[in-house]
């Protein structure tokens, strides 16, 4: 998915727009209403499943609607199994965090120089890059994982080419749980969504600023670390999080490229608790303690871009 | 053109290694795509060594190929059939909704807005797993299946078209509107007769990239699935390639990988067409398209 | 490993010699906890259920498989590779795990005699070598044994161990269904594992 940037709208507000506050109500209603039904609600009824019943025989979730009476036995075994000597989900957990934190610095990495190198310094060929940079979003990311399969097989043509055509005898299985490989996977399928972002941000930082920098003596070096890099800041914040959050869930990366758990990601503690019985309310658990992590920074990022006037989004 | 000496010892040319590293990272990007692609064509049935072109994995082999094989067929179906249906309902809604939001003033609006942003964010899991809770402990009329599919990726997708639009709104302004009330239009009529013609780049940009969202979307659409003439491609490439995947895979996913491509370039073009005379799009190109305004 | 909770625990069982392979003894759930830790810092295996493909592939070496799944796997060998390459190793004794599908007629079934014939049906000889072929399970019909499939050439004499004969099913140790606290407990072993966990 690209993602737009935004510009705060002006905060003039002429009267006549004031009275007629009722159209604007009306037309944005559909869309609150769906949120709140399809969105919030559902939220909702995962509380319900994780505070609520089993179903001794079928062990079924049974949830719980009324608050008061909700049961944090299953939402507390999740809280207790995470350290110490029953901590079955910590290491998956520190795992999610280390392959995140990994995979998005690496992406920024990446991202940083192609977004800055098209978006001030590719002149002509802006638009072909652009198309070239956009194009991985149209192919399914199921495809490029699994053309990624393709090569990582053990007579794929990774091997083919680390063995220089049979001079060295590679014995390396790439798909069977290799954390490197399920990092480069995240990596390779998350960095267009950081470079669409940075690369709309860079697009508008003035040039007179950075020309003014170069006049007034700093090298180009220096230049791009006192100048270019705090203008870009909120840009930067944004395609991290951006990158960053749907990461979070990801668990079908570590599926297809390694099927093994030593590379179990949070996702896939969800994904395998959901349908196992007497566990859904595990699950439920793990989406709420992903909702949290997800939220807090983008309580944090809305509340210091409101600020500003101009919001990359 | 000139000469690649000529280039190198240019004084006013970008860092070597930018240039290197964007050079590296589209091959990097590109080429395992287009080495799958290219095996979609295979003669043989393996997928890593070449055995000579043909077409039969697209209609040539009599079971397995895409053209006959039903499974896959059903998979495709479903897929567009998610993709039309789902652009249906969810641009008019993040239309409206942006445009409303835009507007309205509040507390309301800006608790509305940040729940958008924050359904744009939120790992697709999340989402899933809460709509699979509510499909199956809450008595609704509403199965596992297409109509469950479609309802999660409407609200997975709607901060799509809400976004772009509000940029696209920020950008044009109250003049326009106010210039037309002045002489006399009610604030609905100024929307219909001014603003939405001028938003229709931007609808017409949401549209098309929100189908091509879909269309690849994965991870709702198999929690949300019912039975396997539910799954459309994107989960018959993940469960057919942890189990006996033939190039027919690679062919289908080439064939989705051409209708994307062919929405995004006629929704290219058309975006072209009806901003011809917009000066805040006119040197953005592709750029304008995705929302970079 | 078989990505089945019952099937690879009961292994681990069995390789500490516990016959009961439907235990609900904590220590011996905790044994199997530790042992498949240890085998994934041994052998950092992959869990799957996909080993009929990968094996004939050349992805796999060595692979925990169902009987079915090997018969099936001739199916996805590369061309011009024979299926003599296939080995499979089931307790010459008989003592092994086995396990068996059902059909079913229901006692409020709408149609009884209709599921009547069409049991009937797939327990004739031909019928029943057609849904062998398709599917790799073996169906339990007598005339079906080693030296009749050898003799076909519908497996190989390497595969010959692949065959389940009845007596089998005397000697042998059968996954059963576990009640709800048993289920539980097994469960938790094999969340354990597959979190990668502790």
């Amino acid at each position: 998915m690209a993602v737009p940037v935004i510009a705060a709208p002006s905060q003039k507000a002429s009267p006549r727009r004031e009275r007629a506050s009722g159209i604007w109500a009306a037309l944005a209603a559909p869309g609150i209403v769906w949120l709140l039904l399809c969105f919030v609600f559902p939220l909702y009824v995962v509380l319900c499943i994780v505070f609520g019943q089993v179903d001794p025989i079928f062990r079924t979730p049974i949830p719980v609607w009324n608050p008061l009476q909700w049961n944090p036995s299953q939402f507390n075994y999740v809280l207790t199994h995470i350290v110490g000597a029953d901590g079955i989900f910590g290491p998956a957990l520190v795992r999610t965090a280390v392959f995140v934190f990994a995979a998005s610095s690496l992406c920024l990495l990446i991202a940083f120089p192609v977004a800055y190198y098209v978006a001030r310094l590719s002149g002509r060929r802006k638009g072909l890059l652009l198309a070239l940079l956009i194009a991985p979003f149209w192919i399914s990311y199921m495809m490029r994982m699994f053309a990624w399969v393709n090569l990582l097989q053990n007579d794929g043509i990774v091997n083919k080419v680390l063995s220089f055509g049979g001079l060295f005898n590679v014995n390396i299985d790439w798909l069977t749980g290799q954390p490197v490989v399920v990092i480069l996977g995240l990596v390779y399928g998350y960095v267009p969504y950081m470079i669409l972002p940075l690369y709309a941000g860079l697009d508008r930082l003035s040039q007179p600023m950075l020309e003014a920098s170069r006049d007034l003596g700093a090298d180009r070096f220096s230049s791009f670390w006192r100048v270019t890099l705090p203008l870009c800041r909120p840009t930067i914040l944004a395609a991290v999080l951006l990158t960053c959050l749907p990461m979070l869930g990801d668990y079908f990366t570590s599926d297809m490229l390694s099927a093994s758990p030593k590379t179990a990601m949070v996702g896939n503690l969800i994904n395998d608790s959901v349908h196992a019985p007497g566990r859904t309310g595990q699950a439920g658990a793990f989406v709420m303690l992903v909702f949290l992590v997800a939220l807090l920074p983008m309580l944090y990022y809305i509340r210091a871009t409101s600020r500003r006037d101009e919001v990359a989004s | 053109m000139r000469g690649p000496v000529a280039w190198w010892n240019d004084p006013w040319r970008p860092p070597r290694f930018l240039v290197g590293i964007t050079a590296g990272y589209l091959a990097w990007s590109l080429l395992p795509v287009a080495i799958a692609v290219l095996y979609s064509f295979n003669n043989g049935r393996s997928r890593t060594t070449w055995q000579g072109f043909s077409l039969r994995w697209y209609w040539g082999d009599s079971t397995l190929s895409v053209w006959h094989n039903d499974a896959l067929h059903t998979a495709l179906l479903q897929t567009l059939k998610l993709g039309v249906i789902t652009t249906l309902i969810t641009v008019p809604l993040g239309v409206l909704f942006a445009i409303g939001i835009d507007r309205w003033r509040g507390r309301l609006p800006e608790g509305a807005n940040f729940l958008m942003l924050l359904s744009f964010v939120l790992p697709e899991v999340l989402l899933a797993v809460a709509l699979l809770f509510v499909l199956t402990t809450v008595a609704l009329p509403i199965d596992l299946g297409t109509t469950a599919q479609v309802i999660g990726l409407i609200t997975f997708q709607v901060s799509y078209p809400a976004v772009l639009v509000r940029a696209r709104l920020a950008t044009i302004g109250p003049q326009y509107e106010e210039a037309a009330m002045d002489l006399g239009a009610s604030p609905l009529g100024a929307l219909r007769r001014i603003i939405l013609p001028m938003l229709m780049p931007a609808i017409f940009a949401s549209t098309v990239l929100v189908f091509a969202d879909v269309i690849d979307d994965f991870v709702l659409v198999r929690y949300l699935s019912g039975a396997a003439s539910t799954e459309p491609v994107s989960v018959k490439i993940y469960n057919t390639a942890r189990g006996a995947p033939t190039p027919a895979l690679n062919a289908l996913a080439s064939l989705l990988l051409l209708a994307a491509l062919t929405a995004v370039v006629i929704g290219f073009l058309v975006f072209r067409y009806l901003s011809r005379g917009d000066t805040t799009t006119k040197d953005r190109g592709i750029g304008a398209f995705a929302g970079e305004v | 490993m078989l990505d089945d909770f019952h099937t690879t625990m009961a292994m681990v069982l069995l390789r500490q010699g516990i016959t009961d392979i439907n235990t609900s003894s904590e220590a011996d759930l905790k044994m199997v906890g530790e042992q498949l830790s240890a085998m994934v810092k041994a052998t950092s295996p992959k869990v799957t259920i996909t080993a009929y493909n990968d094996l004939p592939a050349g992805q796999l070496g060595i692979a925990q498989m169902w009987s079915g799944d090997i018969i099936n796997a001739q199916n996805y060998l590369p061309e011009g590779t024979g299926p003599d390459i296939l080995r499979y190793w089931f307790p010459s004794d008989g003592k092994g795990m086995v396990d068996n599908d059902m059909f079913v007629t229901l006692k409020g079934g709408k149609n009884p005699v209709l599921a009547h014939l069409f049991i009937n049906h797939i327990l004739d000889p031909d019928v029943a070598m057609q849904n062998f072929s398709a599917i790799g399970y073996q169906p339990p019909q007598n005339s079906i044994t080693a030296d009749s499939l050898v003799n076909a050439q519908f497996i190989p004499e390497n595969l010959r161990t692949v065959i389940v004969k009845p007596e089998y099913f005397d000697t042998g140790y059968r996954t059963l269904e576990l009640d709800a606290a048993n289920d539980a407990a097994w469960h938790n072993v094999w969340q354990t594992f597959k979190a990668g966990g502790s």
